[in-house]
């Protein structure tokens, strides 16, 4: 019997044998497979590792270089690649090159998550360098579940300090801490007076402007009104008027600057300035704003900075490079380049290899670091991710920014 | 009651810059048959040019007069290059000009955009008188020459010279304008040429206002759009009145009740318009016989 049907079990027994075969195939394929996802998982912890087969530190940048804001941001952006190069060129960190993903978000929050979502894969040890408002409460969330270190955002949110999040670490205060740091330092020079706040319509500016009206009541002056417009305001010339009727010492600006430009055109042009002095923020310190200022305007500009002034920031090394690079040097290249300093600084205190926990902990355990020539000293810790807690006063002298004075330090 | 005559006079001022603006948006309607979204921008390129002749070290009013003579060929060359009708219809004209706004707002930032906003000197003298405890800036007094000189120029021109004449016929009736020798695209181009000067013209009184930069003309563009309904998409003069409507309303509103109802007053003024005098102030209804 069993020879009757040896053609047909035969068969069946082949087939059989040729399925297991097939089958014992596939499972090793899956074996192997399954292996190599292991494997390349435990190639971090679970997060950005940071440091490549190479040895090489990758950081990933997401920044407008174009759009609304990118001819503010790709200078900046400039300027803080052409030091990492610098850096580079002198043989690195500890001997590893730093490797920059550069991406363009043109100030989108979805080209930005996008961009963040390849740092992720990419495992980059921090993200930095990204510049506006719009774009870094769409990637934190990102880079928290990441573990990867979001560093020196410029264009401080109060949202996003509050609550402290993990991975998030800024350099610049926000916009509103600045202004209650700068008044008491400006009735302290210049004498208590009356106070008009004029600000540009955005999430922080109800926040920044109870912190403003406190911080002159404390410091004895009085807060005679606060007046908004939104941004992109075609004309300024109610709120002017309004604020002329109060005869105000002085006018602080919580402004984008270029509302903050028109603003000040449109008192030129109805014949009003603040008694004593014009009070801004890092917001209204680059030369763009302050080229669309009247000359007779210009003398009464008082800004807080978190950076030095152009004037002052000559025989420094950034300077140097920059004009190696041939990128002009002005307070937003500066910045740039003064925040590449820092993070060079932090990666060089980091433990080795490079990783985006070594990051993390490099700067929670800095302390008053003079970290840049152009900041001043940093500090973080686990509780404070702020680092630049002391400002410069600038005034205006031939038409450019000139160090006034500082706040702190 | 000083703060409201001084907004009131501020306002005035605004509304006239609006009404220039819509005052092209109408020509432009009035003698092609489409509303060109495009001529603010157009304004603000040709403004950039100026911009780059005066920052090389030429006068302002040199520049500004090479600047009419480039605007003069730049409204031809948007015509006959971009808009002039190869077919498609009305609508297909209109998408047309939507993309030119955006294309030239993205090739000023290009070429021109690297440092903006730049600060734009005025062609008009500064300061001013005072009248009643209200401020009069000159610059202000001589927008409003310039407005009347242009207002009777083009209405002189369409009623009584023959271009003006011809204008009017290919603006009503296309097709039987061409049937009586009308020639349409010269007279469209002669508009765009017209148009691409007064363009230029908004653009040298608005960018020290302003600020010049690729967005410069965007706010003012829907204050146009909403003025030019209001006086009325067939009445040139109409504009200016519903410029000063608009530029008048939403200053108080910005005074008196917050400056987050701007865009929303002139809307409002807009669609009350409509509802109540459908062709606006000024505007005649048009009739077409089946």
């Amino acid at each position: 019997m069993a020879r009757r049907h040896s053609g047909r079990v035969g068969s069946r027994l082949a087939a059989s044998a040729h399925e297991r075969s097939g089958t014992r195939r596939g499972v090793l394929a899956a074996v192997v497979a399954a292996a190599a996802l292991v494997l390349s998982a435990c190639g971090g912890s679970g997060s950005g590792s940071g440091s490549s087969a190479s040895g090489d530190i990758t950081l990933g940048i997401s920044v407008p270089l174009s759009g609304a804001v990118g001819s503010s941001c790709a200078p900046m952006n400039k300027a803080m690649l052409a030091w990492f190069d610098h850096v580079n060129a002198q043989g690195g960190i500890n001997g590893h090159k730093i490797k920059v993903d550069n991406r363009d978000d043109g100030y989108d929050a979805a080209r930005a998550v996008t961009n963040t979502k390849a740092f992720i894969a990419e495992k980059v040890a921090a993200v930095t360098g990204q510049c506006g408002s719009l774009q870094p409460p769409a990637q934190l969330p990102l880079l928290n579940a990441a573990k990867i270190p979001f560093m020196y955002v410029f264009g401080a949110s109060t949202t996003l300090l509050k609550p402290l999040s993990p991975m998030y670490f800024n350099l610049m205060p926000t916009y509103g801490s600045q202004l209650v740091a700068e008044i008491p330092w400006v009735f302290q020079q210049h004498g208590p007076g009356t106070v008009a706040l004029m600000s540009t319509v955005t999430p922080d500016s109800p926040t920044t402007a109870k912190q403003v009206e406190a911080a002159v009541k404390q410091a004895g002056g009085t807060f005679v009104g606060d007046y908004t417009a939104p941004p992109g305001t075609a004309d300024f010339s109610p709120q002017v008027l309004k604020m002329k009727q109060k005869h105000p010492d002085y006018v602080v600006l919580d402004q984008i600057p270029q509302d903050a430009a028109r603003l000040t055109q449109a008192m030129t042009d109805n014949g009003f300035a603040p008694n004593k002095f014009l009070v801004g923020s890092s917001a209204v310190s680059q030369q763009t704003f302050l080229a669309g200022v009247s000359a007779a305007l210009q003398p009464k500009l008082l800004v807080a900075s978190d950076t030095i002034a152009p004037a002052s920031a000559e025989g420094t090394d950034c300077v140097t490079v920059l004009n190696a690079a041939k990128i002009k040097v002005e307070g937003v290249t500066l910045r740039g380049c003064g925040t590449a300093q820092v993070v060079e600084s932090v990666l060089k205190a980091a433990k080795q290899p490079v990783s985006s926990q070594s990051v993390v902990a490099a700067m929670e355990s800095m302390a008053q670091v003079k970290a840049s020539e152009i900041y001043p000293p940093v500090s973080f810790s686990a509780t404070n991710h702020v680092g630049v807690s002391d400002l410069y006063v600038f005034g205006v002298k031939n038409g450019a920014f000139y160090q006034a004075g500082s706040i702190g330090g | 009651m000083g703060l409201a005559l001084s907004v009131i006079v501020s306002g005035i001022a605004f509304g006239l810059l609006i009404g220039m603006l819509a005052f092209i948006l109408v020509f432009l309607y009035k003698t092609t048959g489409v509303a060109n979204f495009a001529v603010g921008n157009i304004g603000m390129f040709e403004t950039f040019i100026v911009y780059e002749l005066w920052k090389d070290g030429m006068g302002l009013w040199p520049a500004a007069g090479i600047g009419l003579v480039c605007s003069a060929v730049f409204g031809v060359l948007v015509y006959q290059v971009v808009l002039r009708p190869f077919g498609g219809g009305q609508a297909n004209t209109l998408v047309r000009t939507v993309a030119l706004f955006l294309l030239l707002a993205a090739m000023a930032d290009v070429f021109f955009g690297r440092d903006q906003p730049y600060h734009f000197p005025s062609v008009l003298p500064g300061g001013g008188t005072k009248v009643g405890g209200v401020l009069l800036r000159w610059s202000d007094l001589i927008t409003v020459g310039i407005v009347l000189v242009i207002v009777t120029g083009f209405v002189a021109m369409f009623r009584y010279t023959r271009t003006g004449l011809q204008f009017l016929a290919v603006a009503q009736r296309p097709e039987t304008a061409r049937l009586l020798g009308v020639r349409a695209q010269r007279l469209s181009t002669i508009a765009y040429m017209l148009a691409g000067c007064l363009a230029l013209l908004i653009g040298l009184l608005l960018a020290p206002k302003q600020l010049l930069f690729s967005q410069m003309m965007n706010p003012i563009l829907l204050f146009a759009f909403a003025a030019a309904v209001v006086g009325g998409f067939t009445s040139l003069a109409g504009t200016f009145v519903g410029g000063i409507i608009i530029g008048v309303a939403t200053d108080l509103v910005s005074t008196y009740w917050g400056s987050d109802l701007t865009l929303a007053s002139a809307l409002a003024i807009m669609l009350l318009t409509l509802a109540v005098r459908p062709n606006g102030l000024f505007g005649t209804a048009q009739v077409r016989r089946l």
